[in-house]
């Protein structure tokens, strides 16, 4: 770009002088105007369609008590650290082992966003970052997202994490970043791509050979998971607050 | 004072008192923008709060200013809508001290926020589903009715809309603190929350802390001012605010009384209201409610004899009055996120990462605090501004 | 004049001198150049004062509608401008003097992008034989190609002004081998599964 080494040498101190002026705040605030979003009929084949609806069939039977292979599955996917505090660290799924009160017979299973359908956590959110997709997921747009933690104190399932720290290392599929809230996002980046592409969580089960996630579109009464949901039911976790959840339970 | 000699002027001294305070302030201010700028750099992990306690310290201290500020408008609105002429020399200092307290609880709220650069974002783009959408408009309209106010106080030609500006006020904040009670009110998933009862009970707490908050305030001014129009010199306001304090009180005791009794009827809440009367944070609850409790005694043996209180003790009991009341609010907000949400009743949890059989106690940080803090410096900063440079201040010698 | 005004007045007439005087010797930003192909999704003006624009209303289509592959990633940018070190380590794109650091250093526009989305490219991009053929200058106008498939309304109308504005030639140019790479990448973990398990 430069035709000779004192032109660069001016060019070097230019733009040190305007990181400088940068840092400071001087030049340039708010340069990219927002744009509104316009909401208006899609004219690309390949949007996600009101005609599906997403969801995860968890067979408790087949779920080892110990076996979090479906946790890592879905850390490596999403490049979350799982080193740090339990407390403050993203926990997008999670394993609970259950002892039942009046039986005692234990099982485990694991617990992430449950992708309802009247999803508490996009009624609350003060600026619609929180959202249901056409096709029942249930996402935190991250650009819009302010933080208010809002939908974590409305969220029944404890499914949402807030990111307490910065973050280096992002996966590019998987942008993620301090001050934000985020949760299970069915792994749309997989599934939206893709033709039969399955979230992280349910091919890590069946690599661990447990099988106990089953994922497919509630909606086509030919699919996997309905033909199981129909012959061996599955219920939601608290069916009495009425969500109308994407994520059901076999043997709870 | 009620006689009709009461004049208005700005706080025209330099004198020590008001440099010293105003010094006090701008560095606790300053301390508190320290707090919030190292929590917004560093991320919310500096503080006591994790994904189980979601709203932490910084949250009860901008819900107690928003709830004070709604409150502190009792001096004007008894004043203009109710003609009580006891309140008029402190009508405009209680519009003030209203607005400056819900700018200063605002502050707080945002920079508690995850991205509060994205403050365009809040105010540009609406959920109307959201209470807290709609909490936006209720707050920034209180400001702006605040403002309208002020002005048919302050100018002559305005004060034929004294009245139904008040009026309208009234109702806007009645409305603003059942949208702030409501924020909690609706939340289906946490037991301890899960109750429309929230938002009256806010509106008790917030008559409490915005009256006390008020009588705190009136010594303070008169004291830059050189005024003798203060409490210590009016009785008959004094133990009017006392009567009114009383029946706020006995409101806050009431609302409270029904919510934590009907939970313990409640099967699916019972786990939640052991934990509130007994858990973690049940000390906060009953000192609260107990200081509550004596302070309103206090009250209705003062006025039963008819005797006066020392300044010093009415101070000390309005001071007691808002911690007391900032303790209840720290047991709705924080206490309700310290038990484990109930995912499977008929269930033992026996192991889960997340705080699924039980969560770890709260404890907030110092960050946390100077930030709070700093939020009620902000409110009495800019309180001691807006006096300086408008007639507000009651006097009787002008 | 209190000294407290006189000493504000100075540091901002100071800062405008500086400003000023910087612009007279004005050389732009040193960009370097991309490591992958010769030729952008769209023409280099286009891209210099619409990318914002460009991926922004992608951004909205993908992750509200959950659009997927349509050109203006940012995801592929940071995959052909990331340079690589010496030690052929990919360097973050946001790096003093990089690709997206060098030019908004220039216009002093703060990037917001890198504290969530990855700085580096994706992993093993570039690594495979598929990079034959980057470096052939692809002609055929995407635009033209199908521009309903490949463009929101939005987008359409701001090439179209583009368009309009630089006449006939500056045609919006795309690269079929980058978009090949990008649509057939594959990471490891994308693993197809049999139809039916569905």
């Amino acid at each position: 770009m430069q035709s000779s080494s004192t032109n660069n040498k001016n060019s070097k101190a230019q733009q040190a002088r305007r990181r400088f002026l940068q840092k400071l705040g001087l030049l340039g605030a708010a340069a990219d105007s927002y744009t509104l979003l316009e909401l208006q009929a899609k004219t690309t084949a390949s949007a996600a369609s009101g005609d599906k609806r997403w969801g995860l069939l968890i067979d408790t039977s087949k779920c080892a008590s110990g076996c979090d292979a479906c946790v890592r599955g879905c850390n490596t996917e999403h490049g979350i650290d799982a080193s740090d505090s339990d407390l403050t660290r993203a926990q997008w799924i999670r394993k609970i082992d259950l002892k039942d009160k009046l039986t005692g017979k234990e099982s485990s299973l694991p617990v992430m966003c449950q992708h309802c359908d009247s999803a508490p956590c996009v009624d609350v959110c003060p600026t619609g970052a929180s959202f249901k997709r056409a096709d029942g997921v249930v996402l935190v747009n991250k650009h819009t997202c302010i933080g208010c933690r809002y939908c974590m104190m409305a969220c029944p399932y404890k499914a949402r994490s807030f990111i307490h720290e910065n973050l280096t290392e992002q996966k590019p599929s998987a942008p993620r970043g301090k001050g934000t809230v985020e949760s299970c996002t069915l792994c749309v980046h997989r599934i939206d791509s893709e033709q039969d592409m399955q979230p992280a969580c349910a091919v890590a089960c069946t690599d661990e050979a447990h099988s106990a996630i089953v994922f497919g579109d509630l909606n086509d009464p030919d699919s996997n998971i309905s033909r199981q949901l129909q012959s061996a039911g599955g219920s939601q976790i608290r069916s009495d607050l009425q969500l109308n959840t994407g994520v059901r339970y076999h043997g709870l | 004072m009620s006689n009709p000699t009461t004049y208005f002027q700005p706080v025209r001294t330099w004198s020590g008192n008001y440099l010293i305070w105003m010094f006090a302030l701008v560095l606790l201010v300053l301390a508190g923008g320290y707090c919030a700028y190292h929590m917004e750099h560093e991320g919310h992990h500096i503080t006591g709060m994790n994904n189980s306690v979601v709203w932490g310290l910084p949250h009860v201290f901008a819900i107690s200013l928003i709830l004070a500020a709604s409150g502190a408008l009792n001096g004007a609105t008894l004043s203009s809508v109710f003609g009580n002429k006891l309140y008029t020399p402190y009508a405009r200092l209680s519009v003030v001290l209203s607005v400056c307290l819900l700018v200063g609880g605002l502050i707080v709220l945002v920079l508690d926020l995850g991205r509060p650069d994205r403050l365009a974002v809040a105010m540009t783009t609406y959920n109307f589903r959201s209470i807290f959408s709609w909490n936006i408009f209720l707050y920034t309209g209180f400001i702006a009715i605040g403002v309208i106010y002020l002005a048919t106080m302050l100018e002559r030609s305005l004060q034929r809309f004294n009245r139904p500006v008040g009026a309208l006020a009234l109702l806007w904040r009645i409305v603003l603190t059942s949208g702030t009670g409501s924020i909690f009110g609706f939340l289906v998933g946490r037991s301890a929350l899960d109750s429309a009862i929230l938002a009256p009970l806010f509106i008790a707490l917030s008559l409490v802390m915005g009256s006390a908050a008020l009588a705190l305030v009136i010594p303070w001014v008169s004291r830059w001012q050189h005024s003798s129009v203060s409490l210590h010199h009016a009785p008959p306001t004094r133990q009017s605010m006392m009567k009114l304090l009383l029946w706020c009180v006995l409101a806050v005791l009431y609302f409270s009384a029904v919510h934590h009794v009907t939970n313990l009827y409640i099967a699916e809440h019972r786990q939640d209201e052991h934990n509130v009367l007994q858990g973690a944070f049940a000390g906060v609850f009953w000192l609260g409610h107990i200081a509550i409790i004596a302070t309103g005694l206090v009250f209705l043996q003062t006025l039963r004899h008819s005797g006066e209180l020392s300044s010093t003790a009415w101070h000390l009991l309005c001071a007691v009055l808002l911690i007391a009341c900032a303790m209840i609010l720290y047991t709705v907000i924080i206490g309700s996120q310290s038990t484990p949400q109930l995912l499977f009743p008929d269930k033992i949890i026996t192991a889960s990462s997340f705080g699924d059989a039980g969560v770890p106690a709260y404890r907030p940080t110092s960050w946390e605090w100077g930030f709070g803090m700093g939020g009620i410096a902000l409110s009495l900063l800019l309180l001691g501004l807006v006096l300086r440079v408008l007639p507000i201040s009651p006097t009787s010698q002008s | 004049m209190c000294p407290e005004r006189a000493f504000g007045l100075w540091a901002i007439l100071w800062l405008l001198l500086a400003s000023g005087l910087g612009h007279a010797s004005d050389e732009g930003p040193i960009i370097p150049p991309a490591s992958f192909g010769d030729q952008c999704v769209a023409d280099t003006e286009i891209m210099r004062k619409q990318h914002m624009s460009l991926l922004n209303h992608q951004r909205d289509e993908t992750v509200i509608e959950g659009v997927r592959g349509n050109p203006f990633s940012l995801v592929g940018c940071v995959n052909c401008h990331a340079q690589k070190d010496d030690n052929g380590q990919a360097i973050r794109i946001d790096a003093e003097g990089q690709f997206c650091e060098s030019c908004h250093a220039y216009a002093a526009v703060k990037i917001d992008c890198f504290s969530c989305h990855a700085a580096l490219p994706e992993e093993g991009f570039g690594n495979t034989h598929e990079v034959i053929g980057l470096n052939t200058p692809v002609i055929a106008p995407l635009a033209a190609a199908d521009p309903a498939k490949h463009f929101s309304h939005q987008q359409r109308q701001v090439l179209q002004s583009h368009r309009v504005a630089a006449g006939p030639h500056n045609q919006l140019r795309g690269n079929a081998a980058l978009k090949n790479i990008i649509s057939t990448h594959t990471t490891e973990h994308q693993r197809p599964v049999n139809s039916d398990t569905r």
